[in-house]
């Protein structure tokens, strides 16, 4: 376990060196970045206005008991309490592509997504029935209500009672196509296009043209300096698919989750868990006969010994991608939080040094997050082949 | 942790995983396996073309130091062929010498032997000359001396002992 | 099959004398001695032990690498029999109690040992 760890420390530092020549790069082209990230961060407080007088507004129409017992709090909603909202809003998953709002004339732009919900046979209607959860949605008899972005089962009036401040209706089982999961197909398919145009240019001739030269470099990264160091020559061949796949996906995951559009997709714990439990099962699937026996009888150590490790080993391969789930959540989860409270500060500042300051801030950790999304993604896979690789490990010292 | 267990969703989570295989099985089949396909490939192609270079290198230093061993063993040919003529010259040309020396003796003692014929011939001749010559005299003088028989006798006696004497 | 025979055997004596250690403590205790399903839960995870041992003794030579595997298999194996048969009766009264805990976790303890040891075996052949 320690030789492990050690082995980690190893790997990211030298990530850490490989990773300070991009900076350096980055670096150069900072001016340029620099106006794209003050775009991107601009445009994100509009959003953030928009949509956070959106929800006070929709949230005092909204007709529910529940909301009339709260409708005095809301009377007093601060700035802070705005912005605390908008960005736990944000953190969490919609059933709608809600992209801003005009707090004008309260018109909501964006589209809605399908809702498919198992309850009495299959319910599917569009998401622009719950009217930004306004009103109770009907299929087939059956009436749904949204509540804290989650679905429940209720009547025609939208009666909801309420035991210590938990809602106690029934949650349908909720198979619905919400944003993160259209955002999902949609990256899905541009890396479809991505690579497979990549592929393609191979077909011409063996030296890469067009996108296959940018991407390349970074498929040949993943073989060279993950997958080949931490799985070794012989196996690395039938793990290469998966870890490319993770890499890709949580890269451009990350990185559209930075755009103003307001993705979010690892930072929802089913995603992770979702990759996590991936890892988990080809691991296990693919071990050998030699990881077994370190796991249930380690060799080389007193007999005392091999009884305390068998269960503490056990317990590890379930650990091993649990910490791997939450490494990638809380990361980004935090990247997240992190840079929308900046966003936000800047509206409570209301004053142009502390305004300003804290968009100067807000740009660098845009910068910082744009090397997280990279450096997360590797980590996963990086973590993921070094599992694969003690799963198939044969070890020499015999 | 409560949090954390309240924010999973069974139905993002199968999505995710339906979606994430799908992914996984388009990009193997179509991006990843030719793109790592054709990476390998070249550089098997490089790493092959390398070789090649380097055995080519080899093969021509190999072909140079054969050439100049080829050179040398010709210029030793060349030298022992040099050799061998000049000898055979020296030996034609020794044996040419020896045989016309021999001709030419053989022709010189064929003239000397001739010379000794001629002269022998010629003495020969010299003499039966002489020798009629003398008995032509003789007879002169024996005709004017030989009167008498007895002066005849003595002179004939004298000349014979002449004869001899010569 | 001589080894089949002796992890049975083995597991049922280990198991019995588990059963009867169990019962003495509850009596100790003056606890009810054959509450909780505790019958039903070392018979069933005797069962299973003996079913898990079978698939990891019998398993063609392909899957021998994957042992382990058939373990964890096994294991969820055993927690989806506990949730099917014992989750919602000791969740009845809101917790789990303690001798409901020890009814099911005793057996489950004392097989899963005895299952790993199998298994250790079988690997360091």
């Amino acid at each position: 376990m320690q030789c492990r760890s050690a082995l980690l420390t190893k790997k990211i530092n030298y990530f850490c060196t490989k990773f300070r020549n991009v900076i350096r790069q980055v670096i150069m082209q900072f001016t340029r970045a620099l106006f794209f990230l003050a775009v991107l961060v601009l445009s994100q407080p509009v959003l953030l206005n928009a949509s956070g007088h959106a929800e006070h507004a929709a949230d005092s129409i909204q007709n529910t008991p529940i909301e009339h017992s709260h409708s005095e709090g809301h009377e007093a909603m601060t700035m802070k309490e705005e912005i605390k909202a908008h960005i736990s809003h944000h953190l969490q998953d919609s059933y709608g592509f809600h992209l801003f709002t005009d707090t004008e004339t309260n018109t909501h732009y964006g589209f809605p997504l399908p809702v498919i919900l198992i309850d009495n046979g299959l319910q599917i209607f569009s998401s622009s029935k719950f009217h930004h959860g306004e009103s109770v949605a009907e299929s087939n008899g059956n009436y749904y209500t949204l509540y804290h972005g989650k679905i429940y089962k209720t009547d025609e009036s939208g009666f909801m009672p309420m035991h210590d401040g938990h809602v106690h209706n029934e949650k349908p089982l909720d198979f619905s196509i919400t944003k993160n999961v259209f955002s999902i197909m949609v990256l899905s398919f541009l890396l479809v296009l991505l690579f497979m145009g990549a592929a393609k240019s191979y077909k011409k001739s063996l030296v890469p043209t067009g996108t296959a030269r940018f991407l390349e470099p970074l498929v040949i990264f993943v073989r060279d300096e993950i997958a080949i160091p931490n799985i070794g020559e012989k196996h690395y061949k039938k793990f290469m698919s998966y870890l490319l796949t993770v890499f890709f996906f949580i890269w451009f995951v990350n990185l559209f989750g930075l755009t103003p559009l307001g993705i979010n997709v690892t930072n929802s714990i089913s995603v992770t868990f979702a990759l996590a439990i991936m890892t988990f099962i080809i691991t296990q699937v693919s071990g050998k006969a030699e990881y077994w026996k370190h796991i249930f009888w380690m060799p080389g150590v007193p007999v005392p010994m091999k009884i305390l490790l068998a269960p503490i080993e056990l317990l590890g391969i379930f650990i091993k991608p649990f910490a791997l789930l939450i490494r990638l959540y809380a990361n980004i989860t935090a990247g997240h939080v992190v840079l929308m409270s900046l966003i936000g500060l800047m509206f409570i500042f209301h004053s142009w040094i502390g305004s300003s300051l804290s968009f100067a801030l807000a740009v660098s950790l845009s910068l910082l997050e744009l090397l997280v999304a990279a450096l997360q993604a590797y980590i996963f896979t990086m973590l993921t082949a070094l599992y694969f690789g003690s799963a198939v490990a044969e070890h020499e010292h015999h | 942790m409560e949090k954390l267990i309240e924010q999973f969703s069974v139905g993002l989570f199968f999505w995710q995983t339906i979606l994430f295989l799908i992914l996984l099985f388009i990009l193997k089949k179509y991006a990843w396996k030719p793109i790592l396909d054709s990476v390998s490939e070249r550089e098997n192609t490089i790493r092959e073309s390398l070789d090649s270079a380097e055995n080519a290198k080899k093969e021509l230093a190999e072909l140079q130091s054969k050439n100049e061993n080829l050179i040398a063993e010709a210029k030793i040919e060349r030298d022992a062929l040099l050799k061998e003529a000049r000898e055979l010259k020296d030996k034609i040309v020794g044996e040419a010498k020896g045989e016309a020396k021999e001709e030419a003796d053989k022709i010189v003692q064929a003239a000397h032997a001739a010379i000794e014929a001629e002269k022998a011939s010629a003495i020969a001749e010299m003499k039966t000359e002489m020798a009629s010559l003398s008995i032509s005299i003789a007879e002169k003088i024996i005709r004017k001396e030989l009167s008498s028989d007895d002066k005849q006798k003595s002179l004939a006696n004298e000349l014979v002992a002449d004869i001899k004497l010569n | 099959m001589g080894q089949l025979i002796k992890f049975n055997s083995q597991i049922i004596l280990v198991c019995a004398l588990g059963f009867i250690v169990h019962v003495t403590v509850l009596q100790f205790l003056n606890l009810p001695l054959f509450d909780n399903q505790i019958i039903v839960a070392y018979v069933g995870n005797i069962i299973l032990a003996i079913v898990i041992v079978i698939a990891l003794l019998k398993a063609p030579p392909k899957y021998q690498n994957s042992l382990g595997f058939l373990f964890l298999l096994g294991s969820f194996l055993k927690f989806g029999f506990f949730f099917l048969v014992f989750y919602s009766n000791f969740k009845a009264n809101g917790t789990i109690e303690r001798p409901e805990f020890f009814a099911f976790f005793t057996p489950y303890a004392v097989a899963l040992t005895m299952e790993a040891k199998c298994l250790i075996n079988n690997l360091s052949e």
